[in-house]
């Protein structure tokens, strides 16, 4: 009887872990879409110490979840995004336009990285 | 390297823990729920340790999964008979009363030479012999011989004595299983006092067994 009150004890607490990165992931991933759309408004209405702030917020709130992301899918595509946000960050401090085209492609990967967390059927299947 | 090592320590530690939480059955007793996931466990545990770029906790998720899953459904299966049915099946006559019953053998997919192995497996090398075999839920076929065939057993002989009582081991290595003590009913005071008669310390014990009537024997260190 012991080993199956730890058991179920277990399988929640791995199952609650299981989804509450799915929402967690879902969480940090909207808030770094609305920074990046931060950073962006702020280049083009040229406050560059504004954009350099919040991408350099950016690159940090990204480093500080990816410490403690152990149960996220697919860690390589999560390092990806580490490097775009430097570029970000980097791109920010030169006032390069080349910045447009790394908060799209950083965009585009977090998306993509919410979605591979999503337990959807073609997914499970 | 260093990485390699410590998560092979680690899932050391979580395979250990899950097998021990699954019970103490012998391999050739799996049922065939606990086969697979003994299986699976091996195969997934080995992933991460080959593979330094899958994070670990892609192992350590499914084994624990998989383990707690294969409790909790033992534990229905203790509680519910048709649930054992369902997950394990449920043993199968294919000798009854000495004849052999080939459609429920074609049905296990059972063939001859598989009863005629098991049979030399426990020494019955003559298949009339055999009143009843059981094929239970592990695959393993267990004989009931005819009457003829079975070997006497004590009262079958009127021969006397009682039960006895297997000895234990009480003292190893110089360390004495006090519950081993508790269970058998000697004393503390017994066994300083058989100690004392045979002129040796615990310490100087290698191995002392002890039944619950005090009949006891003692390997001295060497």
């Amino acid at each position: 009887m012991k080993r199956i009150v730890i058991s179920v004890i277990l399988l929640c607490v791995v199952a609650f872990g299981c989804f509450y990165s799915v929402y967690a992931v879902n969480d940090i991933t909207g808030k770094m879409l609305d920074k990046i759309h931060e950073v962006e408004r702020a280049f083009e209405d040229g406050d560059t110490e504004k954009s350099v702030q919040t991408a350099k917020e950016l690159s940090e709130d990204w480093n500080k979840f990816i410490d403690f992301a152990i149960l996220v899918n697919d860690l390589g595509h999560a390092l990806e995004i580490t490097s775009s946000m430097a570029e970000i960050h980097s791109f920010a401090q030169e006032g390069d336009d080349e910045l447009y085209p790394a908060c799209d492609r950083a965009e585009a990967q977090i998306d993509m990285f919410r979605d591979m967390q999503k337990p959807t059927l073609w997914k499970i299947l | 390297m260093a990485i390699v090592l410590i998560r092979a320590v680690i899932l050391y530690i979580v395979i250990t823990f899950s097998l021990r939480l699954m019970g103490k059955r012998q391999l050739g007793e799996l049922q065939p729920s606990e086969l697979v996931v003994t299986i699976l466990i091996s195969n997934i545990a080995a992933i991460p340790v080959e593979d330094s770029s899958v994070p670990m906790i892609m192992g350590i998720v499914p084994i624990l999964t998989l383990v707690c899953l294969d409790v909790i459904m033992s534990g229905f299966m203790l509680k519910s008979p048709r649930m054992r049915k369902l997950i394990i099946g449920s043993p199968r006559i294919i000798i009854s009363e000495g004849k052999v019953l080939q459609k429920e053998m074609n049905r296990l997919r059972y063939t001859v030479d598989d009863l005629m192995e098991s049979m030399r497996n426990q020494q019955i090398f003559d298949v009339d012999q055999i009143h009843y075999a059981i094929v239970e839920t592990t695959g393993k076929i267990n004989f009931f011989l005819k009457k003829d065939f079975q070997t006497a057993e004590k009262q079958d002989v009127s021969a006397g004595g009682s039960t006895e009582n297997p000895p234990s081991v009480i003292i190893r290595d110089g360390i004495i299983d006090n519950e081993q003590m508790r269970l058998l009913g000697l004393g503390e005071k017994w066994l300083t006092k058989t100690l004392r008669e045979e002129k040796i310390s615990e310490k100087r014990v290698f191995l002392m067994t002890a039944d619950k009537n005090g009949k006891y024997g003692i390997i001295e260190k060497e």
